[in-house]
């Protein structure tokens, strides 16, 4: 099954994949694939050193299926991690521009 | 409400910065996650599925207008435009940048708010019932308890690192509204036979995968005596809870292995014998904290406001509003207002920015400047003018901010589950979505009457499912979400533990499977005053597994 390396990103938290030239892309779609085992591990080894370099957290292989959409996770877990909360959780009223409190 | 000292402002001024050196050495490498991580946490940032996860403490659930409007500003500023009330009575934002999370303790210290000890190992923000300082029902008001403690347990050096997470709930009317009995300490106000207030002290209760109702260890506490008293709770906890399995971890376990009546008397004992050592409280102490929750002065009214009687006799929605949504205030003439963040078919206990500032608005105008925060994640205006129903109403239909189903069978508990939460197994939001929607905000619902439905998505139980009426648990089964039914719960002063149906249900089945449980429960009671809790109680399980397992 191929595979792709996700970790969050250090600064703000966000989910990343190491992409194909080894930076970290916020599309799973964007990320590079790993077809065995072997190499995904190989992959983990680099994240770990990005780890270690505090660009990235808590780096983890991620099993994903190809099909006409693209790629996507195969548990339900890794696929609403790649596509945000199944919900829609953006307010009604709609994100505003800060007010600004002190004005 | 109690107002930051010079001690208060310097202390959480102090840790802000403390934590913003941290996430600076965190960012440049000086730090690595294994000795951050401790730290952040301590500062409440998680790291959750999609982005960090800041949890702001609000002390026993008590806001004012002006700290309402900050987390609104930071939602906006520093979010996503929202945030989300908690089992627990606290906020969670769900997309701070790390880098951003000191700015945002500093703007939380104006208004004197604060994330200490809204994670780790250490006690919690001390909960209290959302009609505190308000219900007509009120013996005492239980908020200058819970500030008491949150100050004597605020990096207490002794309990920063305990065995586990310690949860403290301060309850002050006879009705049990803050889920006393599964908590580590519930304290219920009571008044003696000499008249006195004191504490009736409940240990060993709690949820997660091992859930326990607590048992009473004391009828009557002296209010000096409720730091030494908590103080030897806490002494034997440090030194006896398990510290070899993190699920063995928590006091409920240490009551359940020693038994409830040895560890009674060696409580007794520890406190005996320290009784007198420093943590007597003096009367001018408790007298000076009690002053910062003096309730407000409330102009005198009339008991029965013809207003109100008159716009619920030709607008059905405002009296039913009125009938689910208003409860007794202490002072004739007033009420006490839910504002449900449950809207049919919204997100459980979520509140987006403008949400948040129209209430913050409308408890200036309205509720002498204050709020709470109910535990089953709505928020409360605590001092309406019954004259004064009619005006807010008209000004929170508009929001979205009207709907009258308090207690009702929309009004479900759920936590954020698997679409936000690193630990979820299964989905809870989107199955509170679709009950709501299936039951709606209508005749039907009404029908129905009292009914707790409570969602977790994993078996650490944040969305109360043990003690719902009808409770769901998310779990995962073969890669699928599955959804376990326990009905027969109850978080109030008949605390109960809900049992389990019998097999789980799919997320296809599981909406079907409650309405079954529903239209059991409709089928059987004795009439309309019946309600679900008290018919299960009578009937028992039967009925409802016949429903759920041997339907056609």
């Amino acid at each position: 099954m191929p595979k792709v390396v996700s970790a969050n990103r250090l600064a703000d938290g966000i989910v990343v994949y190491i992409g194909p030239d080894g930076t970290w892309l916020e599309a799973l779609g964007k990320a590079k694939i790993f077809e065995t085992e072997a190499e995904a591990e190989t992959g983990l080894l680099a994240a770990s050193n990005d780890a270690k370099r505090n660009l990235i957290l808590d780096p983890f292989v991620v099993e994903v299926v190809r099909d006409e959409a693209g790629l996507s996770a195969v548990s339900l877990r890794n696929a609403i991690r790649a596509r945000g909360p199944t919900i829609d959780f953006t307010p009604r009223t709609g994100i505003q521009t800060a007010r600004t409190e002190r004005s | 409400m109690y107002r930051y000292d010079e001690f208060d402002k310097g202390f959480v001024a102090g840790r802000v910065e403390q934590f913003r050196d941290q996430v600076a050495r965190r960012l440049s490498g000086e730090l690595d996650e294994e000795q951050f991580k401790p730290l952040r946490l301590m500062n409440g940032v998680y790291l959750q599925l999609h982005a960090y996860m800041l949890r702001v403490a609000i002390p026993y659930g008590t806001l004012s207008s002006r700290q309402l409007r900050k987390l609104a500003f930071i939602a906006r500023r520093y979010d996503r435009g929202y945030g989300h009330f908690t089992t627990r009575q606290n906020i969670q934002f769900n997309w701070p940048a790390l880098a951003d999370c000191p700015d945002i303790l500093n703007e939380l210290a104006e208004v004197e708010m604060h994330a200490i000890q809204t994670s780790g190992n250490c006690i919690r923000n001390v909960t209290a019932d959302q009609f505190a300082g308000a219900g007509a029902d009120e013996i005492e008001d239980p908020r200058p308890y819970a500030e008491i403690l949150r100050q004597w347990s605020s990096l207490h050096p002794e309990y920063s690192f305990l065995p586990r997470k310690f949860k403290i709930a301060v309850n002050g009317a006879a009705k049990d509204r803050a889920a006393l009995q599964v908590h580590d300490i519930g304290y219920q106000i009571v008044r003696n036979d000499r008249g006195e207030t004191g504490f009736s002290v409940y240990l060993g209760g709690g949820q997660g995968r091992t859930p326990m109702v607590a048992h009473k260890i004391r009828d009557f506490l002296p209010k000096a005596d409720l730091l030494a008293y908590t103080n030897a709770i806490l002494r034997i906890y440090n030194l006896e809870g398990r510290r070899d399995n993190k699920y063995r971890a928590r006091i409920k376990i240490l009551v359940h292995e020693k038994g409830a009546e040895d560890i009674r008397a060696e409580v007794e004992r520890e406190f005996v014998e320290h009784r007198e050592d420093a943590l007597t409280l003096p009367q001018a102490e408790i007298d000076r904290i009690r002053a910062y929750f003096a309730p407000p002065v409330l102009a005198k009214r009339a008991p029965i406001s013809t207003a109100v009687e008159a716009r619920k006799a030709k607008d059905s929605a405002f009296a039913r509003f009125v009938a689910q949504n208003v409860a007794p205030h202490k002072a004739p003439g007033y009420g006490i207002v839910t504002i449900s963040l449950k809207p049919i078919g919204g997100i459980p206990g979520d509140a987006s920015a403008e949400w948040m500032e129209a209430i913050a608005d409308l408890a200036e105008t309205y509720s002498q400047d204050e709020l709470r925060v109910a535990h089953e994640q709505n928020l409360v205006l605590p001092h309406v003018a019954l004259d004064d129903l009619p005006l807010l109403f008209d000004r929170l239909a508009p929001l979205g901010l009207a709907t009258a189903n308090t207690g009702l069978v929309t009004d479900i508990i759920a936590c954020p589950g698997l679409d936000y939460c690193a630990l979820a197994t299964a989905r809870s939001i989107p199955i509170a979505q679709r009950l709501s929607e299936r039951f709606g905000d209508g005749a039907r619902a009404e029908e129905i009457g009292e009914l707790k439905v409570n969602i977790s998505g994993c078996i650490n139980a944040c969305g109360h499912h043990h003690v719902g009426h009808i409770g769901i648990l998310g779990l995962e089964k073969s890669g699928t979400e599955a959804y376990q039914i326990t009905l027969g719960g109850s978080a109030d002063e008949t605390c109960s533990i809900g049992e389990i149906a019998g097999r789980s249900f799919s997320s296809e089945e599981i909406v079907d499977a409650i309405e079954a449980v529903v239209d059991t429960y409709l089928k059987i009671r004795t009439d309309k005053s019946e309600d679900f809790l008290t018919a299960y109680r009578r009937v028992g399980m039967d009925p409802f597994k016949e429903a759920l397992y041997e339907r056609g």
